[in-house]
């Protein structure tokens, strides 16, 4: 079982609901009731001026040990929001980056692996 | 006793800070305004193209609405025309999308009153529902399919049957659930006088959508302002005097029953005429507006062009919740409630903070 927690940065909530679908129908994903019980942390969103401090504590704090997934375009830089995103923010530690504008659900489920993958390669 | 920003509950970040005594809320703070990100001060400094794409990437939940109202609008400028056929299509994609949507509510609010045994059907119906969609449009999301003038696509005959055979199973399927759900003694007990806030308050307050209709306010663009094939075809909105949970939950389950109905007809009916539309290389100057019905009520897009680019662009949204709104709902009530509560204003903060 993988227990996913969703950080939404100011999204237009479509890549939400993928992920929503997604753990819905994969017996295999759950949700975590908050970051520190998370197996992967998904964010989506631009990261808003007024999400900036939050998430940005929220990703440093558990970003090293917790390994995360930038879904979606704006996630990654901002796009079509203006600039943005992880690219905004290099000293972030990202995994794994989903492209897509909504992303495709079944792209998610196989990144979420791949980025317990790298984080567990990393460790070793 | 807070809640958010970031919890699995909440589709977008919102935080609630309840005080408690008694078991009772007796003060609710909000706090909103993360989702802020200037999409219409953003849309002058773009081409028009470019400016439309963000407009239908504004909500995901509600895209086809959005690209629906900045479609009409930009309509509206360049003097377009749509067949009867690209209406049918675009009514087909903005009930589904209702219907979708409100299906995704109606099943939160059985979670949250914890029949998620009750909620399994609907997120089913959704489920399907999303398939036609997706064969309709060609995405699970579809920000593309509206365009000026018509769609991106058109429907072959081979979908066509498909969807016509797929919503009137789900038509039947969604009807027996909701016989079901209406006078469930649990869900009555659970629901009724919960959260309730007052038509004066609803009118006040500026609500508007489902959430207005389920406090009396029989209020709906699609028959107070007909557009599309709407004013053809009648429409009467679903309205519900309650104004509490139940009455909320029944406005949804009512809604998505005749958003089915209604695409399916639109179906049957499809005219032949072409349905095809582009972005127009050129948008003359001038001003233009549009209203559309969204799933979560008006949404309205004003424009002004100065032939080259947007010079203004204004976006009307729904609210579903603000710092006086949150009060009217929790004040009183009990905390066990609270989930219930958020949950039945279904809020939608993509577009409320665009």
């Amino acid at each position: 079982m993988i227990r996913i927690f969703r950080v939404n940065s100011g999204s237009c909530g479509a890549c939400d609901l993928e992920i929503i679908a997604t753990v819905e129908a994969t017996p295999e994903l759950a949700w975590a009731v908050s970051p520190a019980e998370a197996d992967a942390l998904l964010l989506t969103g631009p990261i808003t001026a007024a999400a900036r401090a939050t998430v940005l504590g929220l990703l440093r704090e558990y970003g090293e040990r917790i390994p995360v997934v930038a879904v979606g375009r704006c996630a990654i830089d901002g796009a079509p929001f203006g600039r943005g995103g992880v690219a905004a923010h290099p000293d972030l530690k990202i995994a794994v980056r989903i492209q897509g504008c909504p992303v495709a659900p079944k792209t998610i489920v196989a990144a979420v692996r791949t980025a317990l993958e790298r984080q567990r390669e990393g460790i070793q | 006793m807070p809640l958010g920003p970031f919890h699995p509950g909440l589709l977008a970040p919102q935080a609630f800070v309840f005080r408690v005594t008694d078991e009772h809320i007796v003060d609710v703070e909000y706090q909103n305004g993360v989702n802020e990100r200037n999409c219409a001060e953003r849309m002058v400094r773009l081409d028009p193209a470019s400016a439309f794409f963000l407009a239908s990437r504004v909500c995901g939940e509600c895209s086809f609405a959005h690209a629906a109202a900045f479609s009409t609008a930009v309509e509206q400028l360049c003097g377009l025309t749509l067949s009867r056929r690209a209406q049918q299509l675009r009514v087909v994609a903005a009930e589904l999308e209702r219907s979708i949507a409100h299906l995704r509510g109606s099943a939160g609010v059985l979670e949250a009153a914890g029949m998620t045994v009750r909620a399994r059907p609907l997120l089913a119906v959704r489920s399907e529902l999303i398939g036609l969609f997706e064969r309709l449009t060609g995405a699970r999301i579809a920000a593309d399919y509206c365009v000026p003038g018509g769609l991106s696509r058109d429907l072959g005959q081979l979908q066509r049957k498909e969807i016509l055979t797929g919503l009137s199973g789900l038509e039947r399927t969604l009807y027996t659930e909701v016989d079901l759900l209406i006078d469930h003694q649990l869900l009555l007990l659970r629901t009724i006088d919960v959260g309730t806030i007052l038509r004066a308050a609803a009118e006040q307050l500026g609500v508007r959508g489902p959430l207005a209709r389920s406090a009396g306010v029989a209020r709906d663009t699609r028959s107070d302002m007909p557009y599309w094939i709407y004013g053809e075809y009648g429409f009467s909105p679903v309205v519900q005097e309650g104004g509490d949970v139940y009455a909320r939950l029944v406005v949804l389950l009512l809604e998505a029953y005749e958003s089915i109905k209604l695409a399916e007809r639109c179906v049957r009916e499809l005219d032949d005429a072409p349905s095809r539309g582009t972005f127009p290389a050129e948008v003359p100057s001038g001003s233009a507006s549009a209203t559309i019905e969204g799933p979560r009520g008006r949404i309205r897009y004003a424009i002004e062009s100065d032939g080259t680019r947007l010079t203004t662009v204004r976006i009307d949204t729904p609210r579903q919740f603000d710092r006086l709104l949150v009060r009217t709902f929790f004040s009183g009530a009990a905390i066990d409630n609270a989930a219930l509560i958020a949950a039945s204003a279904y809020p939608c903060i993509a577009c409320a903070e665009c």
